[in-house]
């Protein structure tokens, strides 16, 4: 009588143990799987916003030390863009600035020399766009930025600005 | 008796270690989800943040074009900003405007005095050669309208 008891004791805590672990296991692999995924966007959002800030605040800061745009080498108004800058230099002379875009990258180019990139490797630049603004006393630049990511979900965002040159009053 | 103990203490011991196990990884998930919020936030503010400085080069660049672009800005209303990309310039307009579906940007004017030594003041002569600007942008967040405002002051030159 003892030991059937105990027999059928021991077949029900072993349904209920298993039972548990599958519920268990289950609630713990979604779990992990979606911290997994909010991980990497998170991952994605940083790059985005990196990227966005990075470029832009470098551009700007060229166009609003920059004392002319030269219009001739620049593309304005279309994707991709390309705007070539002088910019006094601190000791003397002028360095030509050229930000464009290669290989869905945007590129700043200094006095001829190599690219260098302003944006990150898993992003791709989707609209590079500048706008000429020529006003009475002097000139500015509009920068349209469009970045996209496509890890783990496909996503754009854009960043617009604009910036005085102060060099050319 | 003593090997049924055993096992009913067993089963026991899998419940705490599972309700554990299933603690920590939620807890985890939730600290990564805060985290994803965070970060969503910060892009919204980087984006704002460029919104807002565009706001200050748009009011220059009105006032570079004739002083009386800003000058003749009612202190009492709040203006939006427009860029005509057929005139490649900036315009300030009273009918309201959202930018990217998000941010909502506004600017207003305010008239300035100076006191006896050509300063800046509270009280004193009005000046027409200068404006005081301020720029704000807001946009939704979770928790409600967030804004950030810049001013500056412009000069007929």
């Amino acid at each position: 009588m003892n030991s059937r008891l105990q027999k059928g004791h021991t077949l029900v805590e072993l349904l209920i143990y298993t039972t548990l672990l599958v519920a268990v296991s289950f609630a713990v692999v979604a779990s992990i799987i979606t911290t997994q995924n909010y991980l990497r966007q998170t991952k994605e959002y940083d790059d985005l916003r990196r990227s966005g800030l990075v470029s832009l605040e470098r551009i700007t800061r060229l166009i609003q030390n920059a004392s002319s745009v030269d219009a001739g080498a620049s593309t304005f108004n279309t994707h991709p863009g390309k705007l070539v800058l002088a910019v006094p230099n601190v000791g003397a002379g002028t360095d030509i600035f050229e930000i464009s875009t290669s290989s869905a990258r945007i590129t700043l180019r200094k006095n001829g020399g190599a690219n260098e990139d302003l944006t990150g490797k898993k992003i791709s630049v989707s609209n590079l766009l500048f706008r000429n603004i020529t006003t009475t006393k002097g000139s500015a630049v509009r920068v349209e930025i469009t970045l996209t990511a496509t890890s783990p979900i496909m996503r754009s965002e854009t960043f617009t600005t604009t910036a005085v040159l102060r060099g050319s009053y | 008796m003593n090997s049924y103990q055993k096992k009913a203490f067993g089963l026991v011991e899998v419940v705490i270690a599972s309700a554990l196990l299933t603690l920590i990884v939620v807890g985890i998930q939730v600290v990564t989800q805060s985290a994803l919020e965070t970060s969503k936030k910060n892009l919204k503010e980087t984006k704002a943040a460029f919104l807002l400085t565009e706001g200050a080069e748009a009011m220059r660049i009105l006032r570079d074009n004739a002083w009386s672009n800003v000058s003749t800005l009612s202190t009492s209303t709040s203006y939006y900003l427009t860029f005509s990309t057929s005139t490649n310039n900036w315009r300030a307009t009273t009918s309201p405007n959202t930018i990217d579906n998000a941010y909502t940007r506004t600017v207003a004017v305010s008239d300035i005095v100076r006191d006896g030594s050509d300063n800046i003041a509270t009280s004193g002569t009005y000046d027409s050669g200068t404006k005081k600007v301020s720029v704000n942008v807001s946009w939704q967040t979770l928790s409600g309208t967030t804004t950030k405002s810049l001013e500056l002051y412009l000069s007929n030159i």
